[in-house]
């Protein structure tokens, strides 16, 4: 690997930075139930990063949201770790970006130091509800506008975090960036034979990180303090909630209701600012926001023909275009870094489906069983696909090939990949563990935890 | 499939359908000449030019050219459309192979997203997205990367054209040609051969950072999409072996920065002031040993800045091949007082190269012992670098540094191809920024200074942006004049690196600076043996 540091030493050759032991691997849990239907539809809570983390150097903070399918979203605290494991292997350690330590374990190198686990109750409750559907269409359509997939001249600047202000009063002109904790390392930092400390985890009170999690049988949308664990508004949207992301301008959030709505909601005042309220056989479950923030991808979780993208413009808050997908119930759906391929799961069909946002063309049919969630590498050239049936595939957006497997619970979902690429991290409520996957070795570990873990924020320590 | 398939030839029969399926690759169309990655400033198609599709299952196993006027839409099978809305145009197939096909866009092609399609023996491929401008050049170079001397004839006599090389230099005062694509699109044809005429594209050339005078731009008349830029050197161009040359169109967009060789006789060139120049233009062993110091101020998107640094020793000994057209990245650098652009797809900070053809690397050993103000240390090149100690000041990371300015003596235990030898290297005292910059507008001049720097030395300034979202990267290499305090990177330069975004997460953008004392040594079987001690500051910046 050529990095900028070797350009810099007048072209000389590759400077490479070897990586020490990785953290091996536990006994995976024993627990393997799929998710079905009904834990899917009516148990299934999504919860978005208000805060993505720039520090690539050292440690992160995992939030797992928790749901134990009836009444209470639980953030936990995974907090990372110095790794001794980091240290050894003759002194060409690098910074521990890999660290986190889920579960005690011992092995013949390493021993790590503890579980980290922590959980609070935000006493968010949620009740239970159901809904019914309508089977006709009258959703606008019309031809696919051309989007700007690709940097170019013409193309404003875009942002892929997904966050959401402080509730607290934002100075004049403020950023979620200001936010942000030291930088990815530019060059790698490098760290000979230095005892990587343990950190305590500490919530980082400057960014003060929160998050939107929906509670789908309970109607409602909360922000929960990721600091200290409690709610800080729990806001009513249109009936059964699915999925929600925060603008990445961090202004608003917005929700799909499977009940035939769109929910738009102020940050500021976690206030509902618009709905759109869509025909009866318009079943809002998937939901992607541009990097640029002008326009929200929206499926419709029917059969074909019913089964279609929705282009919303975030702007007018209208439904402008459709595409028409070929396979049934596009549960979620996912853009990559530019924005010029969405990739659509449907895990009933066994599909993974990525389409070409400027022809709305289906250019691939991928065969992944139950697909759940994709991730992107920062660039773009590397794919992760959680299988529900117990597998992160990791993906050359290239050529769709498949570069490895990496086993896992079955019902992992809700990848998340670090900014510096370092590492993934999954949740699985179902098996009720996480995966971590070392992205230089492509090893996952996958470790127990507490209750029902549905999806997973990152957020900067101090 | 491929037993399958011997069993149908076994039958007379093998169906390209059972052939992969064509496949464009993901960012993976690009001007022909320059290659420059689509999130590049010069990443566009223009209407008129030639381009490269790289993918899979795109053509025949084996590169069919065409041949003859006019140029037919379908050559050997491979057809490509472009389409915009209900607007579906064929691009010209001017080279098909299985895995790239060179191809020219319509002049009449409609600017703006356009999808691009390839259909080979009636299979389609995917759909690619491609931004198609008015003009955007990229300049054909004998590489055949987009980096290095560029494709061009120094006039001497309508008969006597000589291509531009180390050996066959420019003077001063001569007119040059050189062969580009993307000067725009012409009213003829496409598919016949090109009238001959300057284009109405308002063409500006920089040679050394001089601005040339321009006779003709326009289509060269033996080709399709093939322009050609008649200038004359200026006679104030620097000379040297590698001088960057630069073409900007419609005051906007720059092509690729090529290089070419000037001497003030038209000699053979030289680079009196690059001490690397002679150990690669001839072929001969070279041994370059370094110790440098990196020390990063990093903040842009940080709550608190943070100065990361780290000390390294590298050494890599190679079997130069020389020659008329030889170039190599950051060896084959820029006269003093000039700057060049080196693109990329990828990231330049993670996993992104330049794109060059290393030499042969020569067996020097991997066992090094250092002594200077730090004491003794033993160093064992992991490739052909090694990390000497670092600082991270965060989280109470101990303080591990080594390379403090001093002298320092580096003896090698040698290797198979290079016996042990003694070096002197002098690492020099921290740059400093006087005024560090933090926004950079690319359209206009970056003033920068700085001290510290050793007497009579040069400063290399690197300017680095990465675009994460489209995977590509430029940076800027500029050398100053010996003993330089400040330095300012023209807009004409700036300009070729992509903007920052606004989210930190999608961009990665840096400028170093960086001295170097420069020095020799003896070593069995080099030829030349260069050291270096170097001091590098580097600092994020945004680039708007």
């Amino acid at each position: 690997m050529r990095t900028i540091r070797t350009l810099l030493l007048a072209g000389l050759a590759a400077l490479t930075i070897t990586t020490a032991a990785s953290a091996q691997g536990i006994p995976l849990n024993t627990v393997k139930n799929f998710i079905d239907w009904w834990n899917m539809m009516f148990g299934w809570h999504e919860s978005i990063a208000t805060m993505t983390c720039m520090n690539n150097k050292i440690f992160w903070v995992t939030y797992v949201v928790y749901n134990d399918g009836t009444q209470t979203d639980i953030p936990v605290r995974i907090t990372p770790t110095g790794d001794p494991c980091e240290c050894k292997a003759g002194g060409s350690a690098r910074p521990a970006m890999f660290a986190t330590t889920l579960e005690p374990h011992d092995s013949e190198d390493c021993h790590h130091s503890g579980n980290n686990l922590s959980s609070q109750s935000t006493g968010v409750t949620g009740t239970g509800g159901s809904g019914s559907r309508a089977s006709s269409l009258s959703v606008s359509t019309g031809f696919l506008p051309p989007v700007r997939p690709h940097g170019s001249p013409a193309r404003s600047p875009g942002a892929l975090v997904s966050f959401a202000k402080s509730p607290r009063a934002a100075p004049p002109g403020s950023t979620a960036f200001e936010y942000t904790l030291p930088f990815r390392a530019l060059p790698n930092g490098v760290v000979l034979s230095a005892k990587i400390p343990q950190v305590p985890w500490q919530c980082n009170t400057s960014i003060h990180p929160s998050m939107y999690s929906v509670d789908h049988t309970g109607d409602t949308v909360s922000r929960i303090d990721l600091c200290t664990g409690n709610a800080l508004a729990t806001i009513n949207v249109a009936s059964l909630p699915l999925q929600v992301k925060v603008t990445p301008d961090g202004a608003q959030a917005i929700v799909t209701s499977y009940q035939n709505a769109v929910t738009f909601i102020d940050t500021n005042t976690n206030q509902v600012t618009d709905v759109i309220q869509l025909d009866p056989s318009f079943t809002p479950s998937g939901l992607a926001i541009s990097p640029d923030g002008t326009y929200a991808l929206i499926t419709n979780y029917e059969a074909p023909p019913d089964s279609f993208i929705a282009m919303i413009d975030l702007t007018t808050k209208k439904v402008t275009s459709n595409i028409a997908l070929s396979t049934e119930y596009p549960q979620s759906i996912f853009l990559n870094p530019d924005a010029s391929l969405v990739w659509v799961v449907y895990p009933f069909d066994n599909v993974v489906d990525v389409v070409d946002l400027l022809t709305g063309v289906t250019i691939q049919h991928l065969a992944v069983p139950e697909p759940m969630y994709v991730a992107f590498n920062p660039t773009g050239t590397v794919a992760y696909v959680a299988s529900g049936a117990g597998e992160v595939l990791v993906l050359d957006t290239s050529t769709y090939a498949r570069i490895t497997t990496i086993s896992t619970d079955p019902g992992t979902t809700d990848l998340k990949v670090s900014p510096d690429e370092a590492f993934v991290v999954g949740t699985n409520g179902a098996a009720q563990s996480m995966i971590l996957i070392n992205t230089q070795t492509l090893k996952g570990m996958t470790s127990p935890v507490m209750n029902t873990p549905y999806g997973a924020v990152l957020a900067p320590t101090q | 499939m491929q037993r399958f398939c011997m069993l149908a030839m076994a039958l007379g029969v093998c169906f390209p359908a059972w052939a992969q399926l064509p496949s464009i690759k993901l960012h993976g169309i690009v001007n022909a000449a320059s290659f420059a990655s689509p999130g590049l400033p010069s990443g566009s198609i223009a209407r008129g030019s030639i381009f490269t599709i790289f993918g899979g299952g795109l053509g025949p196993a084996k590169g069919v050219q065409v041949s003859a006027f006019p140029i037919q839409n379908t050559l050997s099978g491979v057809t490509i459309t472009v389409t915009q809305g209900a607007t579906v145009l064929n691009a010209l197939p001017l080279y098909v192979r299985q895995d790239q096909i060179n191809a020219l866009m319509p002049s009449g092609a409609p600017t703006g997203w356009v999808s691009v399609r390839v259909t080979y023996n009636n299979a389609r491929s995917n759909p690619s997205p491609v931004y198609v401008v008015n003009d955007s050049v990229g300049v054909f170079t004998s590489t055949g990367t987009g980096l290095g001397p560029g494709a061009m004839n120094n006039f001497v006599t309508q008969s006597n054209q000589p291509a531009n090389s180390l050996a066959t230099s420019a003077k001063p005062g001569q007119v040059v040609t050189m062969y580009a694509t993307g000067l725009g699109p012409i009213s003829a044809p496409d598919n016949l051969a090109p009238p001959s005429g300057s284009l109405q594209t308002p063409v500006e050339l920089w040679v050394g950072g001089v601005q040339a005078s321009v006779s003709y731009s326009g289509r060269s008349p033996c080709c399709s999409g093939l322009d050609q830029v008649t200038f004359t050197v200026p006679d104030n161009a620097p000379q040297g072996c590698w001088v960057p040359v630069q073409v900007r169109t419609s005051h906007a967009t720059l092509s690729n920065f090529v290089s070419m060789a000037i001497d003030p006789n038209g000699a053979p060139c030289s680079d009196p002031s690059q001490p690397l120049s002679a150990g690669i233009t001839k072929a001969g062993h070279l041994g370059l040993l370094t110790l440098a110091r990196l020390d990063i101020h990093e903040d842009v998107g940080v709550n608190a800045p943070v100065d990361i640094t780290n000390d390294v020793l590298t050494f890599s000994a190679t079997n130069q091949p020389g020659g008329p057209f030889v170039f190599q990245p950051f060896v084959s650098t820029p006269p003093l007082g000039t700057c060049t652009v080196y693109p990329a797809i990828g990231d330049f900070f993670a996993t992104a190269n330049v794109s060059s053809v290393s030499p042969p690397a020569l067996d020097a050993g991997s066992q090094f012992t250092l002594a200077g103000p730090g004491g003794q240390m033993a160093a064992t090149l992991s490739g052909s670098a090694t990390a000497l100690g670092a600082y991270l000041p965060l989280y109470s990371f101990p303080n591990q540094l080594y390379l403090s300015p001093g002298k320092y003596t580096i003896t090698s235990k040698g290797g198979a191809d290079i016996p042990g030898f003694n070096a002197s290297i002098t690492v020099p005292g921290p740059l400093t920024w006087t005024s560090p910059p933090n926004t950079v507008d690319r359209s206009q001049p970056l003033a920068l200074s700085w001290t510290g720097a050793p007497s009579g030395t040069p400063i290399m300034i690197l300017g680095v942006s990465s675009d994460l979202p489209t995977n590509s990267s430029a940076m800027f290499v500029c050398v100053t004049s010996a003993g330089a305090n400040n330095f300012t990177v023209p807009a004409e330069v700036l300009s070729a690196l992509p903007a920052s975004r606004a989210n930190p997460l999608s961009s990665k953008a840096v400028i170093y600076l960086m001295s170097s004392n420069p020095g020799t040594f003896t070593a069995g079987g080099l030829n030349t043996a260069l050291t270096s001690g170097s001091y590098i500051a580097g600092k994020t910046v945004v680039f708007q």
